[in-house]
Formats: C-alpha cells, structure tokens, sequence
C-alpha cells in the first residue's frame, strides 16, 4: 500500500511534466527522489528509515536556501525603496542580493534596469550578457535597446526594438520606441508604417501607457505632430 | 532550477505528489471519512491555485484509490467514455492557456533540426526558443491568435520537450529510464 503510493505520487509528477515544468523545482525532484528511495527500501524494514531520514535532510537544505534566498530579497526590497539620488547605497544593496538572486529574471531585469537608467552602460551590458540565459529575451532585447538609445547609437537601439517586437508581437513598447527612433532619423515613411501598425494592434492588457502610445499613433497619421 | 515554491504550477505539483500519501494515511486508519475530507480539501486547493491538472489529478487518484469498488463495477470502455468529456472540458476551461502551450510545443518541434544529439546545452533554452519564436513571427508577419497569446516562455511546459531541447536525445532517453523506473 504504502508503495503503490510512492508509485502514485511518481505518476502525478510524471503527469504534470507533460503539461508543467516540476523537475525545475528542487522540490518536487526530492520527492521524486524520496518516493524512489522508499520504493527501493520498502522491502526491508531496516531500510526504510533511509528514505526518511534523506526526506528530513532535503527538507532542511532546501529550508536553509529558500531562508538565504529571502534574506537576499529583502535587501533587493530595500535597494528599490531607497530613492535614486544615493547611487552608490542602491548599487552596493544590488551587489549584495546578486549572489543569491542572479538566477531570478525577475531580480535581474531590476538590476539592469536600474543600470541602464543610471547611464552605467558598459556594467548594464556586461550585466545582460553574462546573465543572458537567466533573463526574459524579450527584457533583455528591450533593456540593450534602451542602453544604445541613452548613448545615441539609434541604429543599434532600433536592432534591438525590433528583435523584442519579434519576440512578444503583442507588446506596444517595442515599436513604440521604434516609431520614436525613425522620427529622429527623420524617416516618415517608416514613421507612418510604424503609426499603422500600432493604431490596428489590439489591445490585450489595457494600460494608460497604451492608450497614450494609440493616441500618438492617431494623431501622426491624422498629421497632427510636429515633435514626438 | 529553483528553490522557491511561489510558482503555483510547482505548489500544484507538490500538492498532488503528497496527496497518495495522507490518502494511504487514512486507509491505514480505515477511514473513509477523514478521506472524503481530505480529498475534498484538496481538491479545494487546487481550485484555488486554478490548477487544472493538480484538480484532475486528485480527482482520479481518490477514484483509483478509495473507490475502487466502484470502479472495478464500471467498466474500462464506460470510464474511458467518462474521461473523455471531462478531458475536453479542462481544455476549453483555460483555452488561452491552452493554446499558449500548444503554440510553445510547436515551435520547438519546427525547430528540431537545430537542436542535434546533445542539445542546445543547460540553461540555453530561453535564448534558442526566443530565437525560434522571432523567426517565426518574422516570417508570419499578419496577425493571429498566436500573435494575442505569445510570451517569452522560460520553459517547454513540457519536461521531455524541455530536456530535449537543452541536453539533447541522449538525456531524453535517460529521463525516460528514471521516471520508468516507476514500472518495475
């Protein structure tokens, strides 16, 4: 009985990695691992204090770094809240919290942004590169964007706008940006594709963000802009 | 891989592995009541996280488990015929979402040639399926439901898809052997 629910236990796993991700949760494997343990132990009564014994291990090595994991973002919660005129505070609280949270995109995306907005180009590049595995490709693209965009580099933001479009088509940030670029670049013809474009997109997340973006929009077509 | 539970799929997940267990803890006791209980606490959870397949696995672990009399009364063909509503009805409750994993699924399978025999390597899959997912909206430019529900997915939403990708068929065929071990 009590192996036929370890099996059971094994089988709900294996359900869920054809539709979910389990086998990315240190979790989920040590359960995984716990249920095979017990299955291979269960003969033996001696044995079976095995399993047990590794499932309270696992539990308190994983308990141990979700703890340091926390700590690490609570010091990520005081370097947001702290205001953007201390750099160096906020930069060193970033440091702080990047060796338990460099693999969170979420942590990441933050950093570099806080870089990019900060004008820390060459750190903010080297921050998007190095971690390029870890983040959202869709961030990522969008943050390089903004990095050659601050620096002037319009031809390149532009690559990297365009390469975030194709990543999320039904984002409006992206070729915003992109619109924005060609009309410094004086291009019109591609101003008004890009005003096109963004006036028939549907809206799929409405935000006041969007509804200035659509307005934009709306008024170069109709040639009511004179400056963007 | 990650130590956090804030996911709710792998909340779900975790659910649902240690159901078997209280359930083998009420049999032992002989009581079917605390297992209605429990199976209906469960179930209410998975309700909560709005997890469909934490939902479906409970439902069918109490069938197989605490009522196998009845079921051993129903006949295979009958209960098959049951599942199959209930199948299509957990696929239409969250069609967007769906739909997104489908769509996920069949860009990797497009772009199976460029994965090889030992994959695009460990941690590399956000990168190769933004990659493949661009190209594919570059060159099916006019809108679709595809371009409503696409995202920037961190992984297959399949394990095996997921594997695949990144360690290639060989460590396909070895996570194949270690979740078999279930048969033996």
């Amino acid at each position: 009985m009590l192996r036929r629910s370890a099996t059971v236990s094994n089988l709900v796993i294996l359900f869920f990695s054809f539709v979910s991700y389990p086998l990315h949760s240190w979790w989920i494997v040590s359960l995984l691992g716990f249920n095979h343990l017990l299955i291979l132990c269960i003969g033996s009564k001696k044995l079976v204090s095995v399993p047990i014994l590794s499932a309270v291990i696992a539990t308190i090595l994983l308990v141990t770094k979700l703890n340091s994991i926390d700590l690490a973002k609570q010091v990520w919660e005081e370097a947001q809240t702290i205001p953007i005129v201390e750099i160096q505070t906020k930069q060193q609280l970033y440091k702080k919290s990047y060796e338990e949270l460099q693999q969170n995109p979420y942590f990441l995306k933050d950093y570099a942004q806080f870089l990019v907005n900060e004008q820390l180009a060459d750190s903010a590049i080297y921050l998007l590169n190095s971690k390029k595995g870890n983040m959202d490709q869709y961030e990522r693209n969008l943050l390089i964007g903004d990095v050659y965009n601050n620096k002037g580099e319009f031809k390149n933001a532009i690559i990297f706008y365009q390469n975030a479009h194709f990543n999320i088509p039904n984002r409006f940030i992206p070729l915003y940006q992109v619109m924005l670029l060609k009309w410094k670049l004086k291009d019109t013809v591609a101003v008004m594709q890009y005003a096109q474009q963004i006036s028939t997109m549907p809206i799929k997340v409405p935000s006041l963000r969007i509804t200035y973006i659509k307005e934009k929009a709306k008024e170069i077509i109709e040639g009511k802009v004179i400056s963007l | 891989m990650t130590y956090e539970l804030s996911l709710i799929t792998l909340k779900a997940c975790l659910l649902a592995g240690l159901f078997p267990y209280l359930l083998y803890l009420a049999k032992y006791r002989n009581s079917e009541y605390v297992a209605i209980v429990l199976t209906a606490v469960f179930l209410s959870v998975a309700l909560a996280l709005k997890s469909r397949t934490a939902f479906f696995a409970i439902s069918i672990i109490y069938v197989c488990t605490a009522q196998r009399q009845w079921l051993q009364k129903v006949r295979v063909k009958k209960f098959l015929l049951l599942l199959i509503p209930v199948l299509v009805f957990f696929f239409l409750i969250n069609f967007h979402s769906t739909l997104g994993r489908l769509f996920i699924w069949f860009i990797i399978l497009a772009n199976m040639q460029d994965i090889g025999w030992f994959g695009v390597g460990w941690n590399n899959f956000r990168i190769h399926y933004a990659d493949w997912q661009s190209h594919y909206f570059q060159w099916h430019q006019q809108w679709s439901k595809f371009h409503w529900i696409a995202n920037s997915p961190s992984y297959a939403f399949n394990e095996w898809l997921h594997f695949g990708v990144e360690f290639g068929i060989m460590a396909l065929l070895l996570l194949t052997f270690i979740l078999a071990l279930n048969i033996y």
